[in-house]
């Protein structure tokens, strides 16, 4: 079995992505913006900057797009928005998952009955 | 804290982070700044606690260089993706002898090389006429060796990632000196650099690096090394000249062959009958040595080089020939130990290789 660290690890990162588009759907953020909503719910980030990996990699999928804009307060901002490629995947993931976590917690909470 | 401490915290970070992320292709490493330099400047805007520890925390909850950096390797598919521990050895199997341990005994290895090769060409008679490469190639092969290993002991755990490069760095250097010293001795030197290199290789697979990102490094201090090595010949041939105008020539203490005279202009004391002229010159004994040598010596005391005459089987009885090695004066005219104008020729009767 692989270890229990590395399991945890694994699922927040594979999660993590889309809950990235999750965050973008319907409206654009920038980086740091990005950044400061994920750590509003413990347990997603363990550390803020692999955020911007992450956001690359998203990037280069095609699931996102950039674009500078100049701030009021300070230097420009990058801002993130989904692209249809990136609703897409959000669309299948939610659906996929549902079913998953609802599977999980079947087992957890009833697994002695079965 | 003012404008200047912040920039020296923030840039100290960035270049960390550009330290870690030297195997990933530049655009990459580029985008990823920048994404942490905005990040930076937004969090403190943001924040209304501008004191050293408030950046500090800032900096904290972004995290490690080298937990970006690995994030950064595995998101972007690089060959190097793998995580460090899940690295394949190349020699040596885990639970008998890690990886680690194999750079190590290389490391150590590639020292008491370079080492021996040095000692080799010091002591070894027809390499050390060739002045002033035995000097340079002890002090220098050895620094190097010792450059190779500090290498590998620097680049553990935790360190910085560069410290591959100093390996890869020694390596070239050596490799660079054994090719301006091919013909003579760099041979010596090869092993030392072969198994350096395959350190290199280890720690650069234990790291997740890009041997080939390495390479210019390398190529960069064997050129180094040439040229140095070039330059101080040329400095050593401008010492020959001079010490050759001054008549007094002043040769190495290693320099020294079997029943060689001091060679010399200077009165010594001889008969009043031998005109004692700054310009007659005694010739040398030259008989028995390298040719290179011997033309060396009759040029240091101000008489002209000649060409030389090659003996073979044939041309001279056996038992004549087989008195000195190839490629060692055989004999000479004028005979040694007679004065001479200065500026004479000495013809020299030289055993073919």
């Amino acid at each position: 079995m692989i270890d229990k660290q590395g399991l945890i690890t694994q699922m927040r990162k594979g999660a993590v992505e889309y809950c990235i588009l999750a965050l973008l759907a319907g409206r654009e953020r920038y980086g740091y913006e990005l950044v400061q909503a994920l750590s509003r719910v413990d347990g997603m980030l363990v550390t803020e900057g692999t955020v911007y990996p992450i956001l690359s990699r998203l990037k280069r999928e095609g699931l996102v797009k950039t674009e500078w804009r100049e701030s009021q307060h300070g230097p420009p901002r990058k801002y993130y928005r989904l692209t249809p490629a990136g609703e897409s995947a959000l669309e299948e993931f939610k659906a996929q998952w549902k079913v998953f976590a609802e599977a999980v917690e079947v087992f957890l909470t009833r697994g002695k009955e079965l | 804290m003012n404008e200047n401490e912040r920039r020296d915290l923030i840039e100290g970070y960035l270049e960390r982070l550009s330290e870690e992320l030297d195997d990933i292709p530049a655009s990459a490493r580029r985008e990823l700044i920048e994404d942490v330099r905005s990040h930076i400047e937004e969090a403190w805007a943001a924040s209304e606690d501008h004191s050293r520890a408030a950046l500090l925390n800032i900096l904290e909850r972004l995290g490690e260089p080298e937990t970006l950096a690995r994030e950064e390797r595995d998101r972007s598919g690089l060959p190097s993706a793998l995580p460090e521990q899940k690295q394949v050895p190349l020699i040596a199997q885990s639970g008998t002898l890690s990886n680690r341990a194999v750079e190590w005994v290389l490391g150590i290895v590639g020292v008491a090389l370079s080492i021996a090769g040095a000692l080799f060409v010091w002591v070894s008679g027809p390499f050390a006429s060739v002045w002033p490469f035995p000097a340079l190639a002890l002090v220098m092969w050895v620094i190097l060796g010792f450059a190779g290993l500090a290498g590998v002991a620097l680049d553990g755990e935790g360190g910085s990632r560069r410290w591959g490069l100093l390996t890869w760095g020694a390596t070239g250097a050596l490799l660079g000196s054994a090719i301006v010293g091919l013909l003579e001795f760099g041979l010596f030197v090869l092993p030392s650099a072969v198994v350096l290199a395959l350190a290199g290789v280890l720690g650069d697979r234990r790291r997740g690096r890009n041997t080939l990102r390495q390479l210019p490094v390398a190529a960069a201090a064997g050129a180094a090394s040439l040229v140095l090595i070039l330059a101080t010949l040329v400095v050593a041939a401008a010492i020959y000249q001079y010490s050759r105008v001054e008549a007094s020539p002043k040769y190495p203490s290693y320099v020294t062959a079997p029943a060689r005279p001091v060679p010399t202009t200077e009165a010594t004391g001889a008969p009043s009958t031998r005109p004692s002229s700054a310009q007659q010159v005694e010739i040398p004994n030259v008989i028995g040595l390298p040719e290179a040598e011997a033309r060396r010596l009759i040029l240091a005391v101000g008489l002209t080089i000649t060409q030389a005459n090659y003996q073979g089987p044939g041309d001279t009885p056996d038992e004549a020939l087989n008195r000195v090695p190839p490629g060692h004066v055989l004999s000479q005219t004028p005979a040694p130990g007679t004065l001479a104008p200065r500026g004479t020729a000495v013809h020299l009767a030289v055993r073919e290789q």
